[in-house]
């Protein structure tokens, strides 16, 4: 595979990149091209730097991953400060990068070969006393953790960090995706106050990632592209004056107690929110896939390839493997193909056809990209980027066929084999869980207004996986529900409610859905307090 | 050769299975035993792999998930304590 000088894409048919002013940084004292409103990581990817840090045991090769601030992949000394998340810090002129070595880096090939017992903290080093500091001194040297700094470096300074109070709103959502939109829209025609919380810099959730057409009903959302709709849905918020939305601000913490919600901020301010309501539309983290080295540095999952694509306007490599056919999947490799970036193959071990929508499949099919079913990966080839990988043919029981592994060529593998619901803030709220196979993950048990506990409600694919466009239809009821529970109900809420309840109706109505909606039934309660008891 | 589970502790698939083939067969001493779902990310992608696996040796179906507690994503201590402090 050629490498290029500069992965970023210039020409794109349907998005159009604007890059701030071009700056300067430096990786470990190489000056590198980088451009404003890029992330660090983003502009060394762009710049072909694929190897970000060491992983913490076997010091394995690691690079840009999750694009969002979730794994540590990405960790390195960002002007003398240790272990700052590349990918969400942003680029200015003549930053310093460096990665963190460690001495261990030079036995990584004997580490790799070799099986260490699992890091236990609670009981390593703790006996005898006397040897856990200095031992733990050692182990830190070890793990390339970094080390803090001498001297505070001057960017580093914590002026900013501290607590924003405790504000309390009629209706808090926690969520900027299009379930998040479409709810602060509806209530916010009508309450008072509402906020809405995104851990992003902008709102839109995945939406702005989403440059195909949805469909399904064309009054609701669909027949636009993902993020024209993202856009739309936006500007209507900002209009609204009663909604207050703040970007860069993530939940981490819910007491059912206090009844309060802590909230991280910009700068590490913390910020405290009482709400008479909540809405969890978190939306869903991807499935991995367990392979022999999936941890390699062009091992992505399909969303770090979207950020890639069409955030940054970045070429992810030049060509890709895709593994699963769901929705996810087929989109991914679509996108790619825009882009004018080769794509293998599409690899899936699922028997039927293809799990997405035919017209997702027929599209990239159009393009002479095979769809291949029956069919895992088993290993990714290369040292400290993928150079390959090895695909095999499945039995009847998804057991490998011995001798129909083949290998195909490729410098990057994208695993979109599905989503799982974000389970995690759900789960402060201390509702009734239970793991649907249907409905994607551990998801709550709800009744017939989403709602999971008493104040909580749930919208979009944190209750399940399904299109953004059902998402729509979710949060827009969820806005109303919560009006006419605040007490703004009117007949126009009761009508607008009956028109929703019934569209959504209509876009699970496919036959295809059938699993769907038996599990949904199953999930939905008359009366939540009395489940919670 | 290893394929990894968790990815910020380096959880291979071979440590959870012998973690499981010596009795620790649920998710919450799996958890504590090999320090799966407990690094930065708080197992956003491992706790289902997990599940996955001890599905597949058990062969049951996994009802329970493990405790989740705030904060649910990595923040600084420092902003922890400051949030009890009164306005600024």
């Amino acid at each position: 595979m050629k490498d290029l000088e500069d992965w970023r894409i210039y020409e794109h048919p349907i998005l159009k990149f604007e890059r701030g002013k071009e700056v300067t940084i430096y990786l470990d004292g190489k000056p590198l091209k980088a451009y404003e409103n890029e992330t660090v990581a983003a502009a060394l990817y762009a710049n072909g730097v694929r190897v970000f840090s060491k992983s913490i045991k076997y010091h394995r090769p690691r690079g840009f991953f999750c694009a969002i601030g979730r794994c540590s992949a990405c960790m390195m000394e960002v002007d003398g400060v240790p272990n700052v998340k590349t990918c969400v810090m942003m680029v200015r002129d003549g930053m310093r990068i460096r990665r963190q070595k460690t001495f261990a880096d030079w036995i990584a090939p004997f580490l790799n070969r070799m099986k260490l017992p699992p890091l236990k903290y609670m009981t390593l080093f703790t006996r005898p006393g006397i040897i856990y500091k200095p031992a733990m001194k050692i182990m830190r040297q070890f793990t390339g953790q970094g080390s803090f700094p001498r001297r505070t470096p001057k960017e580093a300074t914590t002026e900013n960090e501290g607590s924003r109070g405790e504000i309390s709103t009629e209706f808090l959502i926690v969520g900027g995706g299009p379930a998040g939109l479409s709810a602060a829209i509806e209530a916010g025609q009508r309450c008072k106050d509402v906020v809405i919380i995104d851990d992003k810099d902008q709102l839109g959730g995945q939406l702005v990632k989403q440059t195909h057409m949805f469909f399904s009903d064309v009054k609701y959302a669909a027949g636009k592209r993902g993020f024209k709709l993202g856009e739309e849905l936006v500007a209507q918020v900002s209009e609204l004056e009663s909604v207050k939305a703040l970007t860069n601000t993530s939940a981490v913490g819910y007491y059912p107690k206090e009844n309060t919600m802590l909230l991280m901020g910009p700068n590490n301010t913390t910020l405290k929110v009482k709400a008479k309501k909540y809405l969890v539309a978190t939306g869903a983290y991807e499935k991995g896939l367990v392979f022999e080295n999936n941890d390699l540095p062009g091992v992505y999952g399909a969303g770090g390839v979207q950020t890639l694509l069409n955030v940054y306007g970045i070429k992810p490599g030049n060509r890709g493997l895709m593994l699963g056919t769901g929705n996810v999947a087929l989109i991914v490799a679509y996108h790619l193909l825009q882009a004018g970036i080769e794509v293998a193959g599409v690899f899936a071990p699922s028997f039927r056809r293809v799990r997405g929508y035919f017209v997702h499949a027929a599209k990239i099919q159009r393009h002479g990209i095979p769809i291949v079913t029956r069919h895992t990966i088993v290993k990714a080839l290369g040292k400290d980027r993928v150079e390959g990988a090895i695909v095999t043919k499945l039995s009847e029981n998804y057991e490998p066929i011995p001798g129909s592994e083949r290998k195909i060529d490729c410098d990057f593998i994208c695993v979109g084999v599905g989503l799982n619901p974000a389970y995690d803030l759900i789960q402060l709220f201390n509702p009734k869980m239970v793991n649907s196979r249907q409905l994607g993950g551990f998801v709550p048990v709800r009744d017939r207004q989403f709602r999971f506990t008493e104040n909580a409600y749930i919208a979009g694919d944190c209750g399940s996986i399904e299109e953004a466009t059902t998402a729509v239809l979710e949060g827009r009821l969820v806005g109303l529900y919560v009006a006419q529970s605040l007490g703004y109900g009117d007949e126009v809420v009761t009508a607008k409610i009956e028109e929703y309840e019934h569209a959504l109706e209509e876009d699970r109505g496919s036959p295809f859905s059938t699993g769907l909606r038996a599990a949904m039934q199953e999930n939905t309660v008359e009366n939540i307090e009395e489940v919670l008891k | 050769m290893k394929k990894i589970v968790c990815r910020c502790h380096d959880v291979t698939e071979e440590d959870i299975e012998d973690a499981i083939d010596a009795g620790y067969d649920d998710l919450e001493t799996l958890k504590r035993i090999t320090g799966v779902t407990t690094g930065h990310c708080q197992g956003k992608t491992c706790l289902m792999l997990t599940m996955n696996i001890l599905e597949r040796k058990k062969s049951t179906r996994m009802i329970e998930t493990t405790k989740i507690r705030a904060p649910i994503d990595p923040i600084p201590l420092g902003s922890l304590t400051t949030a009890h402090k009164k306005n600024p």
